[in-house]
């Protein structure tokens, strides 16, 4: 399976992907709009056409709804994809991934809490879920990562597990509120799936700030190549790991934070993507890297496409699910096949 | 002429290591000088592989002085460090599907600029390392294609193209056939006496190690037991108050010894 592994072509292939990912994403939706239309709004808003002839209202579900919306879904994707790829790497552990690490159950907790002091204190609580996710998830690596340290020094067993005993810690906080919530706790339920439905007005900082940080771990690609081989390994060929993985831990943490606090704990993209790219385009990150960012890119527009889509085909017009439904429906039959390849081969 | 070459490549002075309280190495002081071929012997448990982990700066909890090139290891940064020293790991990491070529690149890493993409000399480093190692053959198949041998023989490639003075070796040849065997210990003669490199290994076979070394190192429980050319260690006592067993010494035609068990 290295299909692509020497040409260029492969990363065509990739950009004609998201490129129409994005077409048929801000295509589709519960309301119709015939696909030239969509591409003459396209056109107009970046050459400031004025088109007459398309109606206001198709307008303004392709620019103010569905564009934010999958521009949302491009970045998170693009984030999670990242997150995934380097806790990886990092940790020589094919399983590693926000959720995982625990870093999804930590944000999951911190918007619960926002939600039930909204009721319990004061409404304006709400509007600070963002902030709460964000340091629930950042409180959570700081506690992984600090459990996963003895003497000094990281262990990568005792990283994932205490990923895994910090997970159901806040799990059980969460199910705690939930109950004391009651019937209003379906809106935490809802955010434990992730959706791309809300509106954010700090998208566009935190794009800059996911890119910056892609491009930053992208400077360290040799490193996480040998990293991945071994720490051992890599030491004695010069790598300061401990710094080195001090340092991408706390720039994926936060990608993985901003994501999580945008959309909610949507689940799988860590772990499909990276997989999959490593599949098409081998172990080496200076190519997956940039392969990983763009699959993702593509990849959770489209499932919220499906999720916004296939439901009010099948059921009621209207209907829609959240996306992590859509991504754990891939997920876990994916991961059934990387089990059934055999351990050995779980890495590609 | 001779002597003035002979320069010191490592030193440790009074070198212990304790791993939770209990004394793996117990106060080691040796001089290895540039261009010597050192096999470290001795029974399981007698701490080779820490010895080595020591040197090489992978274990840094150790007390005593390591001494590279006159000056303390502490003092190298690690990738400073890296164009000195190469270190094989017993067991090389064969998890990921990386390339030979990619893996023999690998050990121009120390080299390699952060945003600078490799250069004639990195590539023509890795391209002598695979001659060397007659990997050529091998160089777009990847890790988990290959056999045993195979995969020992792309890391010390990777070693080999690091460049560095000093190359260390746990038990290069552990788990290979006979002929891989030999092959190995030639390549690395012939590597140490063309290019003036130290090498310093571990190795589980008295008789490899009595042909190629220049020098044996005995460990045993610790603390080195004897140290010299061949002739001298291969002796029947020294062997028997190490690996408790009776063996018998023999010479080949160049007097070198080999032992009979």
């Amino acid at each position: 399976m290295k299909l692509f592994r020497k040409s260029y072509i492969s990363y065509l292939i990739l950009f004609v992907v998201l490129f129409m990912s994005f077409m048929i994403s801000i295509s589709a939706g519960s309301v119709s709009v015939p696909f030239i239309n969509t591409v003459k709004v396209l056109l107009a808003e970046l050459f400031s056409l004025n088109l007459k002839t398309i109606p206001e209202v198709q307008h303004d579900i392709i620019i103010k709804i569905r564009v934010p919306r999958v521009f949302l879904g491009m970045i998170v994707g693009a984030g999670l994809s990242i997150s995934g790829l380097v806790f990886q790497a990092l940790l020589k552990n094919p399983l590693a991934d926000p959720y995982t690490l625990g870093i999804s159950a930590g944000a999951a907790f911190g918007a619960g809490l926002a939600i039930f002091l909204s009721y319990a204190i004061n409404a304006y609580f709400k509007t600070l879920l963002p902030l709460f996710a964000f340091f629930g998830a950042i409180a959570t690596v700081f506690l992984v990562y600090f459990l996963g340290r003895t003497k000094g020094r990281v262990q990568i067993l005792t990283i994932i597990l205490s990923g895994v005993v910090v997970s159901y810690l806040f799990s059980s906080g969460l199910v705690l509120i939930m109950s004391l919530l009651g019937d209003r706790s379906h809106e935490i339920i809802y955010w434990l799936m992730g959706s791309l439905a809300g509106y954010h007005r700090h998208l566009i900082t935190a794009a800059a700030v996911i890119f910056i940080f892609i491009v930053f771990t992208f400077i360290f690609f040799r490193d996480l190549d040998l990293m991945s081989l071994g720490d051992d390994q890599a030491k004695s060929l010069g790598v300061n790991t401990e710094l080195i993985r001090l340092l991408l831990f706390s720039t994926t943490s936060l990608i993985t934070a901003i994501s999580v606090s945008l959309t909610g704990t949507i689940g799988f993209v860590g772990l499909i993507v990276p997989h999959s790219m490593r599949m098409l385009f081998g172990p080496g990150h200076k190519r997956l890297i940039p392969a990983s960012v763009v699959a993702g890119a593509s990849f959770l527009p489209l499932s919220d496409t499906l999720a916004r889509t296939v439901p009010s085909l099948l059921f009621q017009s209207g209907m829609e699910v959240p996306v992590g439904v859509v991504t754990a429906l891939f997920g876990s039959p994916f991961f059934i096949f990387l089990l059934i390849r055999g351990k050995k081969r779980l890495w590609f | 002429m001779v002597l003035e070459n002979r320069k010191k490549a490592l030193e440790t002075r009074s070198l212990s290591v304790c791993y939770n309280g209990t004394p793996v190495l117990k106060d080691i002081s040796i001089s290895i000088d540039q261009g010597e071929f050192v096999s470290i012997l001795g029974p399981n448990g007698s701490g080779k592989t820490t010895f080595i982990k020591a040197l090489t700066g992978i274990i840094k909890d150790i007390k005593g002085e390591v001494m590279l090139f006159g000056k303390p290891v502490t003092s190298y940064r690690r990738r400073e460090f890296a164009r000195f020293v190469s270190f094989l790991p017993q067991d090389p990491p064969v998890t990921l599907p990386f390339l030979v070529k990619d893996i023999v690149m690998m050990g121009r890493f120390p080299y390699i600029k952060r945003f600078e993409m490799e250069k004639s000399h990195d590539i023509g480093a890795a391209d002598y390392a695979m001659e060397l190692m007659d990997i050529h053959h091998l160089a777009k198949r990847h890790l988990m294609e290959l056999s045993g041998g195979e995969v020992k023989r792309v890391f010390i490639a990777q070693a080999v193209a690091q460049e560095s003075s000093i190359l260390f070796l746990d038990e290069p040849t552990a788990n290979l056939d006979i002929n891989y065997q030999v092959e190995i210990f030639k390549m690395l003669k012939k590597f140490n006496e063309e290019m003036n490199k130290t090498i310093v290994l571990i190795t589980h076979d008295i008789n490899h190690a009595a042909r190629f070394a220049k020098r044996i190192v005995l460990l045993n429980k610790g603390v080195i037991v004897k140290t010299g050319d061949p002739g001298e260690v291969i002796n029947v006592r020294d062997l028997k108050s190490v690996f408790n067993t009776e063996v018998v010494i023999e010479y080949d035609r160049e007097r070198k010894p080999y032992i009979l068990i």
